[in-house]
């Protein structure tokens, strides 16, 4: 049988979405979004019976269950760019309620390696979201995910902050880290004292992705959220996962599961009313 | 610690703050910001021992006690800047909570004049914002905040949605209202796509203050959300109060006070630092 056709505008490779190899139905509409590969591996310390269902580029797709609740993980790879291919195809196959689970360097001082933010509207710069919305556009997370995410803390005990984040979509100089140790090296000064102005903007840290995928997650109509655990300070120095990745994949499956409990809930336990934005 | 003289911090001759008129601890800490002046007497009829704080231009301030609990209410006048004032010399005069209580135009047919609508992020066009901070910096509401009012409407049997906002430093031609019928008024080609462009943005209400008064509340590091009642049901071009301002009024004085309850039990207490002082 000869190959199906497929459109230019929305390509497929024997029926299956062109980056993430997937089709229709085949994963469960909760989706994980790390954006390391690493991490669809090390979810089956949290998760049982999880199988590859594809792996093409940087994107890897895992199904498992967690409390005996089917969810998948995809790798969206680094930056907003692949993770729009990511949101984009998720949808396509079904889709509809997305957590990113990512670390996140910390700009006050206060919060430690492993520790877990939970962000409640993030500022950006840059990004492939730039090409969707104007830069006033709010990224924030849906309202029901940052509540199902606080109790997922509050079951596991975890310590949480709440705050506001800024997404940048470069790692080194945009992230204000030096090209090199030469002085004469490109470093202009709006970079050089980016993390004081941050600070006084009352951002408490950055990260790579979060702003642009709950943006472009929010207009592709799924429910977004994101848990980031602290993987540096930038501000003592300190470095290091310290068993960050795995709590924020703990809350995330977590909130996967009182989501689902409560489907068509409302945003506080009693009455009606409430409609979805 | 920045030193500020009379430049800077302008006072009356009896040490009241220059626009309000204001001294610390004049006013309770929680605070209702409606535009109008005329509705901060709609606000206090829902309280008893109300008291006349001050009155200069358009800000007035009064106070009073909402089922035991003292609240205030100031007008802050229509725009960005004018509300920029007003949250400056309310911080000063030591209020750490404001919520706007406002009316909206919503392109949201689900929702009929009369009905509330509680904002949840803004897509900031006020022109005070950026003044304050790129335009990327998110503009959202308090999140617990929100809870609080959505839990006030359910507990008063209100209808309300939970919306993205959209915010433009203009009535008429930047909320698409042509200047007037005649064929040779300024309407520019873009004017005709201001609706239908933020429709697909999935934004519900547009009115003229708050994104600028969430981003200017936030970086003053005041709580900020806000309930609009809507007056101008878009679609079907239909005007009309149909008692929603009355009900908004009512509303937010039911939220500072379940706000009051969760703050003094401690809840969401510790957790908020990120996005707390």
């Amino acid at each position: 049988m000869a190959e199906k056709g497929s459109k230019a505008t929305a390509p497929t490779v024997s029926g299956k979405v062109y980056h993430l190899r997937l089709e229709q139905g085949e994963i469960s509409p909760y989706v994980l979004l790390p954006g390391d590969q690493g991490v669809t591996y090390h979810i089956s310390d949290i998760w049982k019976d999880v199988k590859e269902l594809a792996y093409n580029r940087e994107y890897r797709t895992v199904a498992g269950t967690y409390e005996g609740i089917t969810m998948a993980m995809t790798s969206t790879g680094i930056g907003d760019q692949p993770a729009e291919i990511c949101l984009n195809e998720l949808k396509k196959v079904g889709a509809h309620t997305c957590i990113k689970v990512g670390t996140a360097e910390a700009i006050r001082e206060d919060l430690e390696l492993g520790d877990i933010i939970i962000p409640v509207a993030c500022m950006r710069k840059g990004g492939a979201v730039t090409h969707y919305v104007r830069p006033e556009f709010p990224a924030v997370p849906d309202l029901h995910m940052t509540k199902a995410l606080i109790e997922a803390c509050e079951k596991l005990g975890y310590k949480y902050t709440l705050g506001v984040i800024c997404t940048i979509s470069s790692y080194y100089v945009g992230q204000g880290r030096p090209i090199g140790g030469d002085e004469k090296n490109y470093f202009p000064a709006g970079n050089r004292d980016l993390i004081e102005r941050l600070q006084n903007a009352r951002v408490i840290a950055i990260d790579t992705e979060t702003a642009g995928e709950l943006i472009m997650g929010y207009l592709h109509k799924l429910k977004m959220g994101a848990v980031l655990s602290v993987n540096a300070n930038r501000i003592t120095g300190a470095w290091g996962d310290n068993g960050g990745e795995e709590k924020a994949c703990r809350i995330a499956s977590e909130a996967v599961r009182i989501l689902q409990k409560t489907v068509s809930g409302n945003l506080s336990e009693q009455g009606t009313g409430f409609v979805r934005i | 610690m920045k030193e500020l003289n009379q430049v800077l911090d302008p006072k009356t001759e009896d040490g009241r703050s220059y626009y309000l008129h204001l001294k610390k601890g004049d006013m309770p800490g929680y605070v209702i910001i409606p535009g109008s002046p005329e509705r901060t007497a709609k606000i206090a009829s829902n309280w008893e021992n109300v008291e006349d704080v001050a009155h200069n231009r358009h800000y007035i301030s009064k106070k009073g006690t909402y089922q035991g609990m003292e609240q205030g209410t100031t007008s802050t006048g229509i725009g960005g800047l004018s509300a920029e004032i007003c949250i400056n010399e309310l911080k000063k005069a030591g209020v750490h909570t404001v919520l706007r209580v406002g009316s909206t135009g919503c392109i949201d047919e689900n929702f009929e004049n009369g009905d509330l609508l509680i904002p949840v992020s803004c897509i900031s066009r006020d022109g005070s914002a950026e003044c304050y901070v790129d335009p990327e910096y998110p503009s959202f509401a308090d999140p617990i905040m929100v809870m609080a009012l959505c839990e006030a409407c359910e507990r008063l049997g209100y209808k309300y949605g939970l919306a993205l906002e959209y915010t433009a430093g203009s009535f008429y031609l930047g909320q698409g209202r042509p200047l007037s019928e005649e064929p040779d008024s300024y309407w520019p080609s873009w004017a005709k796509d201001i609706l239908p462009d933020i429709e697909q943005m999935g934004v519900k209400v547009l009115e003229m203050d708050t994104a600028g008064q969430f981003v200017i509340g936030y970086l003053h590091g005041v709580r900020i959300a806000a309930i609009l009642s809507v007056v101008a049901a878009r679609k079907k071009n239909n005007f009309a109060y149909n008692n929603g301002e009355e009900k908004a009024c009512l509303a937010a004085s039911e939220a500072l006070k379940i706000l009051r309850e969760w703050d003094d039990q401690g809840k969401f207490r510790g957790n908020t630092n990120g996005i707390r002082n």
